[in-house]
């Protein structure tokens, strides 16, 4: 009975060991947090939010305007993204950070990967101590090219994870 | 000057009549408020996000988990939907609603029209004492079919219009 059971504790512990390897190992430097330690984890499932807009030159194109989202941990919704960039957590910490740097998507309809520095935060949980954000295994999200009607919105949908790191 | 600046008021009045008019008019009975008065209505730009789930008959199929969308009004953002489902004005003022009619898509990729009944408020603002919730003119959102992985999730963007009325 102790053989299986510590079998799968192993497993449980290999496959989180993998997990964190596949997050922290393989980040490009551009968007890496070396010294800083992750604390949560979280899965976006969601939008980004594109405004039909005159460019410099005349021509109407896709603007981003802001994302929209919902968190995920172990099958639970635990919070929102939005305009900011925001994040909000169910226990009332949110924190709203500015990019510091980015690295390219897998393809090319992926949105970058993207380094945050921590702006400014608000309430008290999980997310007051982080002092950078990650958005890291971008899928879709991206759109291009030219539109019709000024004023007019596209939304693409996209999934990402978001690691939240803290200093020390 | 004057004729130009009244021609521009007529314009605007009567776009804004017709505006009224296809909001209003044209509801299937299903989704209709008769007696109720609109306090606001928001444009919604986001994705509705399903989860691969075992059916009844045990084959996995996309199951609609929950809504995520930023609300819109003149091109500014001025809250957020998602799970309950809830809207949320930046003044603070929410509601929850409880589906209680529906009317089908102007297409087979649009979901379907609602009439919802708030069964909660919190907050103090402009949706406070809002009664129904309509969601009218949806372009896409739907997602059916079979699924290779239970517990993955996938986006389906969408846009709508949420309008909010309260009883006399």
């Amino acid at each position: 009975m102790s053989f299986p059971k510590n079998a799968v504790l192993t497993a449980i512990f290999l496959t989180a060991s993998f997990v964190n390897a596949t997050a922290q190992k393989a980040l490009p430097e551009a968007i890496a947090a070396p010294g800083e330690t992750a604390i949560l984890t979280l899965h976006a499932e969601g939008a980004q939010i594109y405004d039909c807009k005159t460019s410099a030159d005349g021509a109407l194109v896709w603007v981003f305007r802001e994302p929209i989202a919902t968190l995920f941990s172990d099958g639970k919704t635990v919070g929102r993204h939005y305009a900011g960039p925001t994040w909000e957590h169910i226990d009332g910490s949110a924190v709203v950070g500015q990019v510091l740097g980015t690295a390219p998507g897998q393809v090319a309809m992926d949105i970058p990967w993207l380094k945050l520095g921590v702006t400014s935060r608000r309430g008290n949980g999980v997310l007051g101590p982080a002092t950078t954000v990650q958005r890291i295994n971008t899928m879709g999200g991206k759109l291009n090219g030219a539109c019709y009607k000024a004023g007019t919105y596209e939304s693409v949908p996209y999934s990402a994870d978001y690691v939240f790191l803290r200093k020390g | 000057m004057p004729i130009v600046r009244n021609a521009a008021l007529a314009l605007l009045l009567s776009s804004a009549s017709v505006l009224s008019a296809s909001a209003q008019t044209p509801l299937p009975d299903a989704i209709a408020a008769p007696g109720e008065t609109v306090v606001l209505t928001l444009h919604a730009e986001g994705a509705q996000i399903y989860e691969c789930k075992a059916g009844a008959d045990g084959k996995l199929a996309w199951a609609f988990r929950e809504p995520t969308a930023a609300l819109l009004l003149d091109g500014k953002t001025v809250g957020r939907h998602y799970a309950g489902p809830n809207w949320e004005h930046t003044d603070s003022s929410a509601v929850v609603g409880k589906a209680i009619g529906n009317a089908p898509g102007a297409t087979a990729n649009d979901i379907p029209w609602l009439k919802l009944t708030v069964t909660s408020g919190r907050g103090t603002g402009i949706l406070s004492g809002v009664t129904t919730v309509q969601r009218i003119n949806t372009a896409g959102g739907k997602l059916e079919g079979d699924c290779d992985k239970a517990g993955t999730y996938r986006n389906a963007p969408y846009s709508a219009d949420y309008v909010f009325l309260r009883k006399g």
